[in-house]
């Protein structure tokens, strides 16, 4: 697809650097400026913009997320409405670990509720459609932006005639909210950089009255990186200019009036209403209810939750300091009663700490300080995931920061041993009278569809152990296996999975020589799991592991990011799109012996599965007790995976890969090392992308194209789709 | 707070009577509700949020702006060159 300068030209580093440099001379004296929108903030975030600017510009994070904005009471009608008989009830991804005040969606769907992801409020009226039996409710939250969606949402399961679909509204307003911010007589606010994707729908022309009224000059700014210094650098001309008006920054997309066909939408359907917003409180006429004439798709009536009313924390300063009037520290809950495992206001709050954590060093040892178990998270997060105790969810098995802590708290306390505490992949015994030692790896595979573009459960049941084994250093020879298998299982499917193990035993070089099958009653599995266990000797002389990485080493990549991540979640089919992207689950040990036969002393060896690349990264810095610096712009990922993670809103180095190995050698030997894997048919796309350092250990930084450096941190839970 | 993506409009139809399309976002393509642009044909771009188009994408102002701030920051340097004389 030719791509005409929408996306590439504005992410040009070169020009971001220069606009930034505009930026400077142009500003001789202090001011604050809001990014409205929770999009922009987690731009300014991903890219660092925030640390190429002059000092004297302080970006105030405003409270531009509809997730975060969302009121206690209606997560808590959500949850309650979630909890009926018979509710299918659907959100997009981020609203799903938002906490009420009795856990959040997941623990819902734990409980036994139907939570389903939908990409678009359209899906969920097309599940309506599909399961007419059930009361299909979609958690219509947004801004302007999504409210077209949510409208037409209503419009089509009219025009079906469905009436099992209903929508819990929860959209909010953009003007509303900036009356209330720059009405306080606190105020700091001296700019705006309105919403792009707002002003997309509703254009710009409610702005001018309040920025006349306020004396704040505002921008409409997009979303990459040259959008945003582009709208800063307007705001500040401004500013320095003395100059109030309303500036448009996003011509591509956004005109004075906005999408009347899409306003006219919005108005059909829906009326202002009174809004409350997560630790602000009530702001007139800053949400969207159901007109009478739709009134009987509320979920909220049809349900009788309206009655619901939670009360906000009353210590909980969050709305001050989404106006930039007090730091999260000035709140004497900060710490101790709100965490980021279980915030009391909006979820938001956390986070601004959070996005920086070295520059409000302060007010991350005063978080750490206070809470019982350390908080570790570092980097955006949002939401932050709910610390989930009383039951499993499906966070635990994300192979992130919550499998860590299941691990930790409730497998080693109780069966820890010093085998197990050495924390890599394989374990590696010794054997009595024998020189090798034995590397033994066990692994269980639920992956769900069973058959994807590029593999199936038996391919990666063989390769997903093989290269466990392998990532010791060790020749896998011999595997096991389990498996559990449903009643009314198809025996065709079980013979083209069994022949799929067959054909990846072949390739690998290995057998399996034992096995056990059983078999459960219908509806106590998912078709077919499997369970494999591998074995292989390790070479004398051999030390590799997570524990080894050395300053001065150089970290590879053996190829492409995030491929198997999309394969699969693509073959669910949940989200609707479709592409060409394959998994990439190979197996791997061939590569790493051909390596490991001319080049003895490599130091670890890591396949980035669950939690990605950064995640294993983040992994090893802390076994080693290291930090990793990696290229931005050297780190392999097709166009294509590019293209769906910003779609969902992933960030593919949390992807899982299952045909990827990461390599951390002495810095001289990587130019030898990558000639050896590129040979390998699962190594042409080998590449350098970072090395190890002594300062800061158990950091991964991720160097930019802009300059700027963005702390990696493990994956905090599931990965879901965004909105926002 | 709203993700919104560039994507070009591969085919145009109808569901229930409300214009839909398939897009594609380069390499990867997905049904999205048009309702709203109800000038769009196939080969034009637009910005999608949630499965929604919000609105179609000018391509001339996209080039504008950028050769508006290649100018600026050509201008610039300029600037700072005269300072350095």
């Amino acid at each position: 697809m030719e791509n005409p300068n929408f996306l590439a030209g504005y992410r040009n580093a070169n020009l971001v650097k220069k606009v930034i440099k505009e930026i400077h001379q142009r500003t001789t004296q202090p001011w604050a400026l809001m990014e409205i929108c929770g999009g922009q903030t987690h731009a300014i975030m991903q890219y660092g913009l925030d640390q190429l600017l002059p000092e004297d510009i302080e970006l105030i994070h405003g409270p531009g997320c509809p997730v975060c904005v969302t009121p206690l009471e209606l997560i808590d009608q959500a949850l309650w409405i979630a909890a009926q008989p018979g509710v299918i009830f659907t959100s997009f991804g981020d609203m799903l670990r938002v906490p009420g005040s009795q856990g959040d969606l997941f623990s819902a769907r734990a409980a036994g509720s139907q939570v389903r992801v939908v990409y678009s409020p359209l899906d969920a009226v097309k599940i309506a459609s599909e399961n007419p039996n059930d009361q299909v409710v979609f958690f219509a939250i947004g801004f302007e932006t999504t409210a077209p969606a949510n409208a037409m949402a209503v419009l089509q399961a009219e025009k079906m005639g469905l009436k099992n679909f209903s929508i819990l509204p929860a959209n909010v307003l953009v003007p509303p909210a900036m009356h209330a911010i720059l009405s306080s007589p606190n105020n700091r606010i001296q700019g705006f950089l309105a919403a792009g994707h707002v002003c997309a729908v509703m254009g710009y022309w409610e702005y001018p009255p309040i920025a006349e009224q306020y004396q704040a000059p505002i921008v409409v700014t997009g979303f990459e990186p040259l959008d945003l210094v582009r709208g800063i650098l307007q705001t500040i001309k401004m500013l320095e200019e003395n100059r109030i008006d309303v500036e448009n920054a996003y011509t591509r997309a956004v005109t004075y009036e906005g999408n009347q066909a899409a306003q006219k939408m919005i108005h059909q359907v829906f009326k202002p209403v009174d809004r409350n917003w997560r630790g602000i409180g009530m702001i007139p006429k800053s949400g969207f209810g159901l007109r009478r004439a739709y009134e009987s798709f509320d979920a909220s009536k049809r349900f009788d939750s309206a009655d619901i009313k939670t009360q906000e924390s009353e210590i909980c300063i969050a709305g001050q300091v989404l106006q930039g009037l007090k730091k999260p520290s000035d709140c004497p809950a900060f710490g101790t009663m709100c965490t980021p495992q279980n915030p009391l206001g909006a979820p938001w709050c956390p986070l601004k700490v959070l996005v920086q954590p070295i520059t409000d060093m302060e007010e991350n040892r005063k978080m750490n300080e206070n809470h019982q178990a350390p908080v570790n998270i570092q980097g955006p997060v949002c939401p932050i995931p709910h610390q989930h105790t009383e039951s499993v969810v499906i966070g635990h098995g994300s192979g992130g920061q919550m499998t860590q802590d299941l691990i930790r708290y409730n497998f080693q306390s109780r069966i820890g041993n010093p085998y197990l505490s050495e924390g890599n992949d394989a374990a590696r015994l010794v054997l009595e009278n024998t020189d090798g030692q034995l590397a033994v790896s066990t692994d269980s595979h639920v992956v769900s569809p069973i058959f994807y573009p590029g593999g199936d459960i038996g391919r990666l049941s063989v390769c997903g152990t093989v290269n466990d084994v392998a990532m010791l250093g060790a020749v896998p020879s011999f595997l096991t296996a389990g498996f559990i298998l449903e009643e009314g299982f198809p025996i065709e499917y079980l013979n083209k999975i069994i022949d799929s193990m067959a054909e990846a035993c072949e390739e690998a070089g290995v057998r399996i020589v034992a096995g056990d099958t059983k078999v459960v009653e219908k509806g106590k599995a998912d078709g077919i799991f499997i369970n494999t266990a591998g074995f292989g000797l390790i070479p004398k002389g051999r030390q590799i592991g997570g524990q080894f990485a050395q300053p001065g080493d150089a970290v590879l990549i053996s190829g492409t990011l995030g491929d198997h991540g999309i394969a699969v979640l693509q073959a669910r089919g949940d989200l609707g799109f479709e592409s060409g992207i394959k998994s990439d689950v190979a197996p791997l040990n061939h590569l790493i012996s051909d390596l490991l036969d001319r080049i003895p002393d490599v130091h670890v060896l890591r396949d980035p599965t669950r939690g990605g690349l950064a995640t294993s990264l983040k992994e090893i810095a802390c076994q080693s007790e290291v930090s990793i610096r990696l290229d931005e712009q050297a780190i392999p990922i097709k166009d294509d995976v590019r293209t769906a993670c910003e779609m969902l809103g992933f960030d593919p180095l949390y992807l899982a890969n299952e045909g990827k190995v990461i390599i951390i050698l002495p810095g001289e030997k990587a130019d030898e090392a990558l000639e050896i894997i590129k040979k390998s048919p699962y190594g042409t796309n080998a590449i350098r992308i970072g090395e190890v350092f002594e300062k800061d250990p158990g950091m991964v930084l991720l160097e930019t194209a802009f300059g700027t450096t963005r702390i990696l941190d493990m994956l905090s839970g599931e990965i879901l789709p965004r909105i926002c | 707070m709203c993700l919104g993506i560039p994507g070009k409009i591969l085919t145009i139809y109808e569901d229930h009577g409300t214009r839909m399309a398939k897009i594609d976002f380069g390499g990867v393509s997905r049904e999205v509700c048009i309702e709203v642009i109800p000038e769009a044909k196939p080969g034009d771009w637009t910005i999608v949020h949630a499965g929604f188009a919000l609105n179609l994408l000018s391509e001339d102002e996209a080039n504008e702006t950028l050769e508006m701030l290649r100018e600026i920051s050509e201008l610039s340097e300029m600037d700072e060159n005269e300072h350095r004389d």
